[in-house]
């Protein structure tokens, strides 16, 4: 009896603490996120062209153009094959290098600290260095080596355009993934991969049973961080081919950018950045789902 | 610190920034409300007398959106405080588009700033009397009245233009010297003549910042204006079918003149920026380059020993040349001036004479303030240009908003692959999206 | 067994010595470009400086601007990361704990979690809007504002995190009668600290290196400038003054720098300590 009326007493203490540590993020979030978020919506739903006083208001007009737009849908296949290609190299090479620095070898934090420092660059300065290099130095070593694609620029080919833009994001991104992974591994005790190495386990089986089950919590932050900045990618585009060549390279917020920003078409422009918003919610839905399943199993 | 400690430290933090802020900002509002009283008796009182106006310190802010151009406009704001006792501060910014439009969306328009009259933009913020209409001002009777009257906005006057650019071939003569070509090319004719030389002794004719898609769009619209002063009608009439964008003189014309540049053009043109370009050029590595006024500062940057001149882009048709120009800096005032007299005082300071020739010193632009002398060789010929009155305002200008940004891409794609076909219908379907929304 | 080793770790080597030839080839070039004039950089773009050319590094080290952009960035990065180390550990850990039994606080992490999914372009305008509204257009107000703005993505992964965390702990200090808050700070913060390093480091690179937020916000007066606006002021429309861009990039590079090289070994074994557990 006493001993229940102390709990209840401790729930409530419980209960009004959480509410404590909960209001004050959720009022900032409310007043400052979603209130401008909803401005944002009711100007989608006007023919507002971000300069004029006056706009009227002409419904869901602005969402209907958007799919019969060429362009649209062109932006969203690169989109999401920049994506795609970002998730599973930052996936592969962020897994390997944490691996290769989870290596007991000499000058092992050196290389640790030199691994870390793109991160710390800005994307649109990161961008402006590689666009030199690109023109400066990869044709020469393309003509030394005869190959062909690589003795021009990179960024003036439709296709290595790609390419060479997700190679800088990969410079720039795989630093805090690789520090997540190397986290991950350092959690794994030592004992289980000795005891699996007793039982006479390949390094294969052992990566298999032992390292990626112990990774896979951090697998999907990686996943979801990784799946925001290739969909929203945005600085390397403006910084290295704005867009091109032609519309090679057109990422969705680059194409919300040039509407919204140079044809005037704010109200069209913040149309399409919502239904991109809905887009990725989905995708980000289903894999938060498959990855928890996949925890649980 | 516990928690709730910390806590109530962040929120007081905030509310005392928020509050401190809240004063200035009652400020602020109060000096407006003023101002928009002197407005009313404003426009009477540009005879005032030098020194007679006293602007009590009043805080104004001036926004420049040309970077470049920030230090001498500090050097003038700080001459005419000391003047008039005022408090002019220079903010500048090099994205101007995306600022002044968060700036509009808050109603945080600054009191004073540089404007692009004939830009769809700020005709749009004049439609909206976002700015003081000047058109009784006595000051706009020292701008050259012919370039005056294309700044001109449904019969009044919003901007006091400054200066304008002028677009055309900048022409290495050192190169020209070097391959023996004594003669500037004047006609589309010996231009190519003198390509043909140049390429025949090895030498880059063309340099072209194929990879700059800005650039791209930038010498379509221009160029595209020299080859048809009016390429608007011809463009409203594909949008209207009564012409077909494969069957148009003018954008055949334009693929025609690229086709030729392009045999006489750097090898890595579609992989070669702006700035890249520039450099190469004011380094004798090229010995044409299509560019503006604007380009004479990069290149005393790059090689300060370069010997170049600015000619006019030959209309590769054979028909007439004209100069193709745009406005480049015009002052306004803001609707909500702190303080209409000086606003507009600063206006028509900046249109003395020798302040007009200090800022025309620093900028590089062919001045449209009389008495104001043009000191640069190189731009001579383009100057000349502008007084014979040979110059046509360039297409951007008539275009409507957002076609250059359009059909940009299917310009670059074609300086790439060179497929007509495809440029022309790519050109049609962005020239029927703009032009019927 | 020995020599295997060995040779695994020769090409451990090679592997990063590659990768770290990767890494510095462009850092080399953003200081040579540095300390070239202009002039010099479009002659020759990789050779050495010869003579070096320091202009560019004076005339940013006596402008009173780099000072104000340099105190402006220390100010508003430390405020957001200060206000993120108060606000979200305790909000996820409430809504971590209370989420499998309260409906009320499954749906307010829905709800935050839309947020990780918004463009930033559908608020940009109304928010300068609002922020001038409330007047809050300063370093302080966008401080603010980032912190709200960071709210969905800390939630997500801190929630993440501390699903992973084994109640036991947690429970045994309930047991002893300690309070909630006591349990929030004696055990389940420390608990949480890789993953709390992870984030602050995001969000302060995020916050020094942040160009459209300071461009939209604090474009009012050079005062409020932090030190990306502060160096993409020398690129214009037609031109990019590579000597000072250049010599800027190092100048706001350099004391996150030098705060790297101090803290490395507590950024990186703040990660790597104490890692999940499940």
């Amino acid at each position: 009896m006493k001993k229940g009326s102390h709990t209840r007493a401790a729930n409530r203490e419980q209960n009004r603490t959480f509410a404590l540590f909960t209001i004050p993020g959720f009022l900032l979030y409310c007043a400052f996120f979603i209130t401008p978020v909803l401005m944002g919506i009711y100007y989608s739903l006007t023919d507002w062209d971000g300069i004029t006083r006056n706009y009227n208001f002409i419904g869901v007009e602005n969402y209907g153009k958007i799919f019969s737009n060429k362009q649209f849908l062109g932006s969203l296949l690169f989109t999401f094959q920049y994506t795609f290609f970002l998730i599973v190299f930052t996936i592969v090479l962020g897994v390997a290098l944490a691996l290769l620095l989870n290596r007991h070898i000499k000058g092992l934090s050196f290389f640790r600290a030199m691994y870390f420092f793109p991160a710390v660059l800005s994307g649109l300065t990161v961008g402006l260095i590689f666009k030199q290099l690109f023109y400066h130095v990869v044709p020469v070593i393309g003509q030394a080596l005869h190959i062909e694609a690589l003795s021009q620029n990179p960024l003036a080919d439709p296709v290595l355009a790609m390419w060479s833009i997700l190679f800088v994001a990969l410079w720039q991104g795989l630093p805090i993934p690789m520090l997540l992974f190397l986290a991950g591994l350092q959690s794994i005790p030592t004992d289980l991969y000795e005891a699996a190495a007793l039982d006479g386990a390949s390094a294969w089986q052992r990566f298999r049973t032992i390292t990626v089950p112990f990774l896979m919590p951090v697998l999907s932050v990686v996943l979801v961080l990784t799946l925001k900045s290739g969909l929203m990618v945005f600085d390397y585009i403006m910084s290295m081919t704005e867009g091109g060549p032609g519309t090679a390279t057109q990422s969705v917020a680059y194409m919300i950018y040039i509407h919204g920003f140079t044809q005037n078409k704010y109200a069209q422009s913040i149309a399409e950045a919502i239904v991109i918003g809905i887009i990725i919610a989905l995708i980000s839905a289903v894999q938060i789902y498959f990855t928890n399943r996949k925890k649980a199993v | 610190m516990t928690f709730r400690k910390s806590l109530a430290i962040i929120m007081a933090v905030a509310m005392v920034g928020g509050v401190a802020a809240g004063c200035s900002d009652g400020g602020e509002t109060a000096s407006t409300g003023a101002a928009s009283s002197a407005a009313a008796s404003a426009s009477g009182s540009e005879d005032n007398a030098d020194g007679e106006l006293d602007g009590g310190g009043v805080e104004l802010e001036l926004l420049m959106t040309k970077p470049e151009t920030t230090p001498v406009m500090e050097e003038i704001t700080a001459q005419f405080n000391e003047e008039f006792n005022t408090n002019i501060t220079v903010s500048s910014t090099s994205d101007g588009a995306t600022v002044i439009r968060t700036r509009l969306s808050a109603n945080e328009m600054p009191d004073l700033m540089n404007t692009f009259p004939l830009e769809d933009f700020y005709k749009s913020m004049f439609a909206d009397g976002r700015f003081v209409d000047i058109t009784n001002q006595e000051f706009l009777s020292k701008v050259s009245p012919d370039t005056l009257a294309l700044s001109e906005y449904e019969g009044a006057y919003y901007a006091v233009p400054m200066s304008v650019s002028t677009y055309g071939i900048y022409v290495n003569n050192t190169v020209l010297q070097e391959n023996g070509i004594e003669e500037v090319p004047t006609t589309w004719d010996e231009l190519m003549e003198a390509c043909e030389t140049l390429t025949a002794n090895g030498v880059t004719a063309f340099l072209m910042p194929d990879q700059d898609v800005g650039n791209v769009a930038q010498r379509f619209e221009r160029t595209v204006g020299v080859i048809n002063n009016d390429s608007d009608s011809e463009f409203q009439q594909i949008a209207n079918g009564e012409m077909a964008a494969a069957d148009s003189p003018t954008l055949n014309a334009w693929c025609d003149y690229n086709d030729q540049l392009l045999l006489h053009c750097n090898a890595d043109h579609m992989g070669m920026d702006y700035d890249v370009a520039c450099a190469n050029f004011s380094n004798n590595e090229g010995a044409f380059m299509l560019s503006g006024t604007w380009m004479l500062s990069t290149i005393k940057q790059n090689n300060p020993d370069a010997d170049v001149t600015l000619i006019a882009f030959p209309n590769p048709t054979g028909g007439e040349t004209k100069v193709p120009i745009n406005m480049d800096t015009a002052f306004s005032v803001g609707e909500t001036c702190a303080n209409m007299d000086i606003g507009l005082r600063f206006l028509e300071y900046m249109t003395q004479p020798e302040i007009a020739q200090k800022y025309c010193d620093a900028d590089g632009n062919v001045s449209l303030i009389e008495g104001v002398e043009y000191n640069i060789p190189q731009h001579q010929a383009m100057v000349e240009a502008v007084d014979s009155g040979s110059v046509f305002v360039t297409a951007v200008n008539f275009w409507p908003t957002g076609l250059r940004e359009e059909i940009r891409a299917s310009c670059q794609t074609y300086l790439q692959d060179q497929d007509r076909d495809a440029f022309l219908a790519a050109a049609q379907t962005a020239i029927e999206t703009i032009y019927n929304g | 067994m020995v020599g295997a080793k060995r040779q695994s770790n020769i090409i451990t080597y090679i592997i990063l010595i590659l990768g770290l030839l990767l890494i510095v080839i462009p850092m080399y070039i953003t200081l040579v470009t540095a300390f070239k004039s202009t002039e010099q950089s479009s002659v020759s773009y990789f050779t050495l400086p010869n003579p070096i050319y320091l202009d560019s590094f004076k005339e940013i080290l006596s402008s009173e601007r780099y000072y104000y952009a340099f105190g402006n960035t220390v100010y508003v990065t430390a405020f957001v990361l200060l206000g993120n180390l108060i606000i979200m550990p305790p909000m996820s850990y409430a809504m971590a704990r209370k989420m499998p039994t309260s409906r009320a606080y499954r749906y307010m992490y829905y709800f935050l979690l839309l947020g990780i999914f918004i463009p930033f372009q559908v608020k940009m305008m109304p928010l300068v809007k609002l922020l001038s509204m409330l007047d809050m257009l300063h370093p302080t107000g966008m401080s603010i504002l980032c912190i709200s703005s960071s709210t969905c993505e800390s939630v997500f992964l801190l929630v993440g995190y501390m699903s992973a965390i084994p109640k036991d702990m947690e429970e045994a200090a309930y047991i002893d009668g300690a309070s909630t808050f006591l349990t929030y700070r004696t055990i389940v913060f420390p608990l949480l600290k890789p993953m709390l390093a992870t984030l602050l480091i995001r969000q302060g690179l995020w916050m020094w290196n942040d160009f459209m937020l300071p461009l939209v916000t604090l474009n009012r007066s050079w005062k409020y400038w932090t030190l990306t606006l502060f160096q993409y002021n020398f690129q214009t429309d037609y031109a990019v003054d590579y000597s000072m861009t250049f010599s800027t990039f190092v100048m706001s590079m350099l004391p996150i720098l030098i705060f790297y090289c101090f803290m490395q070994k507590h950024i990186i074994g703040g990660l790597t300590t104490g890692a999940v557990k499940s």
